[in-house]
């Protein structure tokens, strides 16, 4: 798994910063209740499908089936309850691949203008990020990156095109 | 890129005889409804052996740059005087009677032939009453550059007639849009010669011309990261600028060109920092809860506009440029975006987000007094920039159905789409100085 942290070169200066700044962060979540399932899925069962569930490796967690992309309300980086719940069940699967190192991207509608939504995306990624530290992922194995409006997942206008490209979603870092 | 600052610097000459020249500017103005642009007819130049193609196009050139100005209005061909053509390559020979029985109150009489493989051209402008020339230019140019001829010389009849040089000889820089791929280019104020500057094959956007003109900043994936490179024309090379962790965005040079601020989030927030242009002495100047953004510098240097949620929803802030005395300065409700400081230091020109309405472009005093809309319900307006002399503001639009440059002249309040880009989504202009 050294290895796999070490591919990233260019990237590798970026985990190392964030290591340190993550130190610094720690007490913060000593006063977060953890939900029940999300500190005891840890390291255990890594490729037991004994039970009939999937394999959960490298491959799966950025599948379909993998860690799934939350969602914003308009200007705003504040996680909805919806994306904490879908924070909560993609720890559980950030936890069974021990030092997988993840990219949060941050997006925006098309709303607001191009300089300010990078700055946005780049909080929505953040905060997915404090959110993560908090549910005890390694700040060290997390990299934000944002896109701002540059990337939406639908194209188009209106509310219901919006909803889709105000998220965070997740990526292998390379 | 070494070719776009190879044409020829030996430009301004003055013509033999016309010392004065120089006499106090007439200030033009347009209030109280009546219309006081100055009439000028631009006829086509008289061209030298082989230049004929040039002629029309150089007197278009002059025409569209004066009529840009909002202080000139251009008599059309079909008023020049009976059984006109072409004006007469001696100036003695030009027929001011003739002239004066046509609406022109001011004539353009301009030459273009070759010397040595060098473009040449002699520009005059008339008083048609007086029957006088007020300039003459001599100007020259590669043949590449031959619009700059035209653009250098309306500047000169602006700044006759205003007092202050005209900005058609500025350059403009933007980025601009193929499917997926995101370049920086560089093109005169009216796009009318484009260059592309990049070949990055990614997403590089809101370039910024540093104050000589000589380097541009942007934002670019390139590498991957959000990182910000400086481009330096002379070399034709891009270096890396800033590549912490996270977001590296929103360069700004000081009006000295010496340091950029910018911003980064490696410390945990979208935070504004000041570094020198070759990257030494990284000092944080915002720290606070909310995310800051957007700074861009007062032209003295001495403060700094930002945007910051702080207080919400986002809003223009001005502070002093070592951070303190940060303070709001727009009250238009809803949120605001964009701030660009205009070069003579008196006015902010922002993008309003009223809640249910558009983007829309505003300018207001430097204090955030005198807020004014200037353009309303349109498309989605953004990313102002100011031109050189303060007159104007360039900015992307949607109002053609996808991101275009649009100039608004304040005084006027016309708003005109800058042409040639139909086939790039143009977006984050920044506008350049003059070139001498």
């Amino acid at each position: 798994m050294l290895k796999k942290v070490a591919r990233i070169s260019g990237g590798l200066v970026l985990v190392l910063s964030l290591a340190a700044f993550a130190t610094g962060c720690k007490n913060k979540s000593d006063d977060i209740s953890l939900p029940p399932d999300a500190t005891t899925s840890a390291n255990d069962g890594l490729n037991g499908n004994t039970d009939g569930l999937p394999v959960i490796d490298e491959n799966t967690i950025f599948g379909d089936a993998g860690l799934k992309a939350i969602y914003f309300d308009y200007n705003s980086y504040t996680l909805r309850a919806d994306a904490i719940d879908t924070l909560t069940q993609n720890a559980g699967m950030i936890r069974q691949v021990p030092g997988i190192v993840i990219q949060i991207e941050g997006h925006c509608d098309d709303r607001g203008t191009q300089e300010y939504n990078l700055a946005l995306g780049e909080k929505r990624a953040l905060a997915v990020r404090e959110y993560l530290i908090k549910l005890g992922i390694a700040a060290d194995h997390m990299i934000t990156i944002s896109y701002g409006e540059e990337m939406p997942a639908v194209q188009g206008t209106g509310e219901a095109v919006w909803a889709q490209n105000r998220r965070a979603k997740f990526n292998k870092a390379m | 890129m070494k070719k776009t600052i190879k044409f020829i610097l030996g430009a301004l000459v003055l013509i033999a005889g016309i010392a004065d020249a120089q006499q106090a500017p007439v200030q033009i103005t347009t209030t109280g409804g009546l219309d006081r642009r100055i009439k000028v007819a631009v006829p086509p130049f008289v061209a030298g052996p082989g230049m004929e193609a040039y002629s029309p196009m150089l007197a278009q050139v002059v025409a569209n740059d004066l009529d840009f100005t909002g202080l000139f209005t251009i008599v059309p061909a079909g008023q020049f005087p009976p059984g006109f053509a072409g004006m007469p390559t001696e100036i003695a020979a030009i027929d001011f009677g003739a002239w004066r029985k046509t609406p022109a109150e001011n004539l353009v009489h301009g030459i273009v032939r070759t010397e040595a493989n060098v473009l040449v051209s002699e520009c005059r402008l008339y008083d048609v009453p007086e029957g006088q020339q007020v300039i003459g230019k001599r100007l020259r140019a590669e043949s590449q550059w031959v619009r700059l001829l035209a653009h250098q010389f309306a500047d000169e009849a602006v700044r006759y007639q205003s007092g202050v040089a005209g900005v058609a000889s500025s350059e403009i820089a933007f980025s601009g849009g193929q499917g997926k791929v995101k370049e920086i280019y560089v093109a005169d104020y009216d796009a009318g010669k484009v260059t592309q500057v990049t070949k990055h094959g990614s997403i590089s956007i809101k370039p910024k011309f540093s104050p000589d003109g000589r380097k541009i900043a942007y934002m670019s994936y390139k590498d991957r990261y959000p990182w910000i490179y400086i481009f330096d024309r002379q070399t034709g090379t891009s270096k890396v600028f800033s590549k912490k962790p996270g977001l590296n965005h929103a360069p700004a040079w000081t009006p000295d060109g010496t340091r950029l601020a910018y911003v980064l989030s490696k410390d945990g927030n979208t935070e504004i920092y000041i570094k020198s242009a070759d990257g030494v002495g990284e000092t944080r100047i915002t720290n606070n809860k909310g995310g800051d953004t957007g700074p861009v510098f007062s032209s003295d240097g001495q403060q700094i506009a930002f945007v910051s949620d702080r207080e919400g929803r986002p809003q223009v802030f001005v502070m002093n440029a070592d951070g303190s005395n940060q303070h709001r300065i727009t009250y238009q409700g809803g949120s605001s975006y964009d701030p660009a400081w205009s070069p003579d230091g008196r006015m902010i020109a922002c993008i309003v987000e009223k809640d249910g309405e558009g983007l829309e472009l505003w300018a207001m005093n430097a204090d955030g007094s005198g807020a004014r809309p200037l353009t309303q319900s349109v498309g989605s307006s953004e990313s102002p920039t100011w031109s050189p002399d303060s007159r104007h503001l360039m900015f992307q639009s949607s109002r053609s159905g996808k991101p275009q440059l649009y100039t608004a002249t304040i005084e006027t309040g016309t708003v005109r789409m800058v042409g040639n880009l139909g086939h790039l989504v143009a977006e984050g202009p920044s506008w350049g100085p003059r070139r001498q």
